[in-house]
């Protein structure tokens, strides 16, 4: 299957993305995954008009040709960081680009909780009428104390957490297969 | 209290802007709430820029650490915050956490009807975040739905109940506010490596209005006592201002170019001619609209200006008959072909010319409001103090008695410090000359301008200058810092005719000198210029026309006439003397003798009339200056008498009046300048005297507020220099008198005189009169007054107003003896 990977910051050094460049190569045999930059986006502004940001409408593009999506967020102030904001607003606002696409969520941060916060309100967000997101349920993949989860070729160390990522992964699939048909 | 709101979106439309400005409006009585915008508020990102914030985030900042706490609106986006107000809270949670223990209120409008109740949750949840760590009034939900019915046409919310309930939460926002200000003033520990203390150290220009110490305090400052100036401070008092009107000339050199101008006032009573007349004199510029409607407006007003105003007579030049208007009958309208010119009139307050009247009367204006006005001379003005935030003007540095002093301006403060005739810098930079010779005040030397640019004012009519007297604006060559003496009719006849040329440079002649300048300005292919500045002019003539200068009394008597005369055998001796090629100068005195031979002279177009052939020699040069009456230019301002920056945008509290950035461009028509004292000096101090409290940060603001609580400083420890009458001692048989006629005001003298009137002395007390002459006449008349045993003793040539000042002085003592 194809999917679009949304890097939720615009920081130039993010565990995030090494997250999202580990489940990358690491479903490679099966699955394209492909991972977008949101660094370069626009901020929203509800009095622009979409169709004149070609940058919004590339990503627009991919997002709404892809089986699914993987996002995956810091968090920022108990929150998700405003740059991912701004996405989804984009592709929300007057486009319908998450409308019914299969979304897993994932994050990753310094502390022990992995994101928890932000990724509750991201689910919040994209359960959202004007999103419209299926988001995964259950599933949710926490990766906490993150300077220590990878080894020197920026691969995930702890089994068990690569297990987990593959159950949820696997998950994905199932749910994003069942769309499909 | 002084509160922020923050409007927590980009777009152009919102109900949460509407629901703050409403709140704003309707608790004005109880707090000052200033709306912010985020819309230029750049994307957060961490690594961008790399050490520093953006300077706006630094002036959100900078508001809300000076708040006493922070509203927010908040829209609902995809049942969440908008990202565009996430952003903003990322940034001042990461370099810098201003939000640290602030008191928040949140509320928020959406077109439906949840009110934004999710995004409210979120955002208090951000807000409670270790690194924002505001304090967020809890409960006192306002969510307003269906927003979009919400408010009537003049922005009022429609609903009696949600203005009961919004009013309740107010209320309890601000009994928490006092609660917790009275708990903890310090920020908490942050996980940042910088803390609150050190971004305002680091930031040390945004917090400068707070660490002021003022000295004293006023409603509006005035910076030069010229015409514009003391029309702007007596217009401030009028509207009930407190003023301060400084000026960096001593007692009795103030007055700008004023007390030196001819006095006619630019006036007219046809609006639609006279505005042609402008738009003419301006062409080919062009010039806004509504400034030219505002300036024409007051001249087509000036003779009722005059006698309400300043309680005149007014006189019309061009209407009136007396005795001596001929003098002015050439400046009327100097550009009498310009479609509109037979409209031009100009308004004098009374018959006279070149005898201060207007300054007299101006600077009466400002002694007779004593109460209102404070007066500094010897007091330059340094710098404008600005609020880094809001950009307002909030006071002046002065320097007094070589101290410097913090001037806070509540209202306003008012630039009318005059052109740059004596800046030598300015006059090469902007009017590409190497010595221009100033005919007015020396004490114009543009500080204006760099106070202006320093507060990020815009320029306008930088290349504009006008000249006057002999020939092309010329006058006879005075050291570096002395006034050109001016010189016209008669003494520009006697030099522009006959036996006579002036030669530029390198010995060639450059102008035709019998044509008589408009204010410096020269016919030049259809247009009229000041023609390009010669660096060492001279005039070249004959004997016959030497014995003829001898004839006229004020050039014969005239030191640097007679001190600067070059006399030379030959031509080829002249030219050595003067520094141009002897081949050319006698090749130009040869065209010129032929040209009066042949009574046609092809060059310049001369009037054949004017030319008379040299005679053999002795042959005589004498150096000329290019004089410099005014300048135009400084910032540019608008019809209010705001000062512009760059986006045309007022800078807020600042204003400006007279020469300094003046509206007339290209052609000059006398009276212009001083028209435009008067109008726009008195906009300029109207609008100056206009309390403001709209704009004004909150440092500015809070210190104000408690000022205007306590009484004013000790009215002013600095002195005021704005004494009405001074008294003098007098002995036995002794008897002050007094003219208030002089050129540079009150003449004062102290007589002496036995019982049958004998004039036994006369002291001079007081006197402000100009340099040469008016002196002359001040040291010399009253010897001769006590030889002669009368007052009415030969005035000084050149110095009728200080001679009559002074015999008008002595009268006054004579006629107390009993």
């Amino acid at each position: 299957m194809n999917f679009v990977a949304i890097e939720g910051t615009n920081a130039d050094f993010s565990y995030n993305r090494f997250l999202l460049h580990y489940i990358r190569n690491h479903f490679v045999s099966k699955h394209v995954i492909e991972v977008c930059e949101i660094a370069n986006l626009p901020v929203f502004n509800a009095d622009l008009d979409v169709k004149k940001q070609p940058v919004v409408l590339e990503l627009a593009k991919r997002v709404e040709k892809s089986d699914g999506v993987i996002i995956a967020t810091p968090e920022y102030d108990h929150s998700i960081p405003a740059v991912l904001k701004s996405t989804i607003e984009w592709l929300s606002y007057q486009l319908n680009s998450f409308s019914k696409k299969p979304v897993f969520i994932i994050g990753a941060s310094y502390g022990p909780q992995g994101s928890a916060r932000a990724q509750l309100h991201l689910r919040q967000i994209l359960s959202s009428p004007d999103v419209m997101a299926n988001v995964l349920p259950g599933n949710e993949f926490l990766l906490g104390n993150v300077t220590q989860q990878f080894d020197d070729e920026q691969n995930l160390k702890d089994a068990a957490i690569i297990e987990k990522l593959e159950v949820s992964f696997n998950d994905f699939i199932t749910y994003t297969s069942t769309f499909k048909k | 209290m002084h509160f922020i709101a923050i409007v927590g979106t980009n777009t152009k439309q919102s109900t949460n802007r509407k629901l703050l400005s409403f709140m704003a409006k309707h608790f004005s009585s109880e707090a000052n709430i200033e709306l912010c915008e985020i819309r230029n508020i750049p994307m957060f990102n961490e690594n961008k820029p790399q050490n520093d914030d953006p300077v706006e985030v630094k002036e959100l900042t900078s508001k809300v650490l000076q708040a006493d706490g922070v509203i927010i609106g908040c829209p609902e986006y995809t049942h969440s915050f908008p990202s565009s107000l996430k952003s903003v809270l990322e940034w001042l949670s990461y370099r810098v956490h201003p939000l640290a223990e602030k008191p928040i209120m949140l509320v928020g409008a959406s077109k439906y009807a949840t009110g934004a109740s999710r995004s409210q949750n979120q955002v208090r949840e951000i807000l409670d975040s270790p690194g924002v760590s505001a304090i967020v009034l809890p409960g006192n939900e306002f969510l307003l739905g269906n927003s979009y019915d919400a408010f009537d046409s003049a922005g009022n919310i429609k609903d009696k109940k949600t203005i009961d309930f919004l009013e309740q939460c107010f209320s309890n926002f601000l009994e928490f506010v006092n609660n917790n200000s009275a708990v903890s003033q310090k920020p908490v520990g942050t996980t940042s490596n910088k803390t609150n203390e050190e971004f305002v150290k680091e930031n040390k220009t945004m917090n400068t209005i707070k660490d002021i110490r003022w000295d004293a305090i006023y409603d509006v400052v005035v910076l030069g006592f010229g015409g514009a100036g003391a029309t702007a401070a007596r217009f401030a008092a009028d509207d009930g201002a407190k003023v301060l009107l400084v000026d960096s000339a001593p007692e009795g050199h103030e007055g700008g170019n004023t007390r030196y101008a001819a006095q006619l006032v630019g006036s007219g009573d046809d609006f639609d001619g006279l505005k042609k007349y402008y738009k003419n004199l301006t062409f080919p510029m062009n010039l806004d609209e509504e400034m030219i409607d505002t300036y024409v407006e007051g001249m087509v007003g000036i003779q009722d200006y005059l006698k309400k105003y300043l309680d005149a007579e007014p006189v019309s030049w061009r209407h009136d008959d007396f005795e001596g208007k001929e003098v002015a009958k050439s400046i009327i309208a100097e550009f009498p072909e310009f479609p509109g010119a037979q409209t031009h009139d100009l308004a004098t307050v009374h018959q006279g010319v070149f005898d201060a009247a207007l300054w007299q009367n101006l600077k009466q204006q400002v002694s007779k409001r004593s109460d209102k006005i404070e007066v500094m001379y010897s007091t330059p003005a340094r710098k404008l103090i600005q609020d880094p935030t809001t950009k307002a003007i909030c006071g002046v540095v002065i320097e007094r008695e070589h101290v410097l002093r913090n001037i806070k301006a509540q209202n306003g403060v008012v630039l009318a410090m005059g052109g740059f005739e004596n800046n030598q810098q300015y006059i090469e930079d902007f009017l590409g000359a190497k010595k221009l010779t100033p005919l007015g005040s020396i004490y114009n030397k543009g500080a204006g301008i760099k106070m202006a640019q320093e507060v990020g004012a815009d320029l306008w009519h930088m290349n504009n200058f006008e000249s006057l007297g002999l020939l092309h604006g010329m006058a006879f060559s005075v050291e570096d810092d002395e006034r050109g003496r001016l010189m016209i009719g008669a003494q520009n006849q006697v030099l522009s005719n006959g036996s006579i040329l002036a030669v530029g440079d390198d010995g060639t002649r450059y102008f035709n000198e019998s044509e008589e300048n408009r204010h410096g300005h020269i016919k030049n292919h259809g247009s009229w210029k000041v023609p390009l500045n010669q660096v060492h002019p001279y005039l070249i003539f004959d004997q016959t026309k030497k014995n003829e200068l001898d004839k006229d009394d004020i050039i014969s008597k005239y030191e640097s006439y007679r001190n600067n005369l070059i006399k030379a055998d030959s031509i080829a001796q002249l030219a050595k003397l003067i520094d141009v090629d002897e081949a050319v100068l006698k090749e130009t005195i040869v065209r010129f003798d032929n040209a009066a031979k042949n009574k046609e002279e092809t060059e310049f177009h001369r009037d054949p009339k004017t030319l008379r052939v040299f005679d053999k020699g002795p042959f005589y040069a004498i150096k000329m200056a290019q004089t410099v009456l005014n300048t135009q230019g400084g910032p540019r301002r608008n019809s209010r008498s705001e000062v512009l920056n760059p986006d045309a945008q007022p800078i807020p509290h600042l204003y400006s009046a007279g020469e300094l950035g003046g509206i007339c461009a290209n052609h000059y028509q006398g009276g212009g300048n001083l028209a435009e004292c008067l109008i726009f000096g008195k906009i300029a101090g109207q609008n100056a005297a206009v309390p403001k409290v709209d704009e004004l940060s909150i440092s500015y603001l809070s210190d104000t507020a408690e000022e205007n609580n306590t009484e004013r400083p000790k009215s002013f420890t600095l002195g005021n220099d704005n004494t009405t009458e001074e008294k003098f001692t007098t002995g036995k048989d002794q008897y002050i008198g007094r003219s208030a006629a002089g050129i540079g005001g009150e003449v004062v003298v102290r007589l002496t005189s036995d019982s049958k009137k004998n004039i036994k002395n006369v002291e001079i007390l007081k006197q402000s009169e100009s340099g040469d002459v008016g002196l002359e006449a001040l040291e010399k008349m009253p010897e001769e007054m006590v030889t002669k045993n009368k007052i009415d003793v030969d005035a000084i040539s050149g110095a009728s107003v200080s001679s009559k000042a002074l015999k008008s002085a002595v009268a006054d003592a004579l006629n107390q003896v009993n």
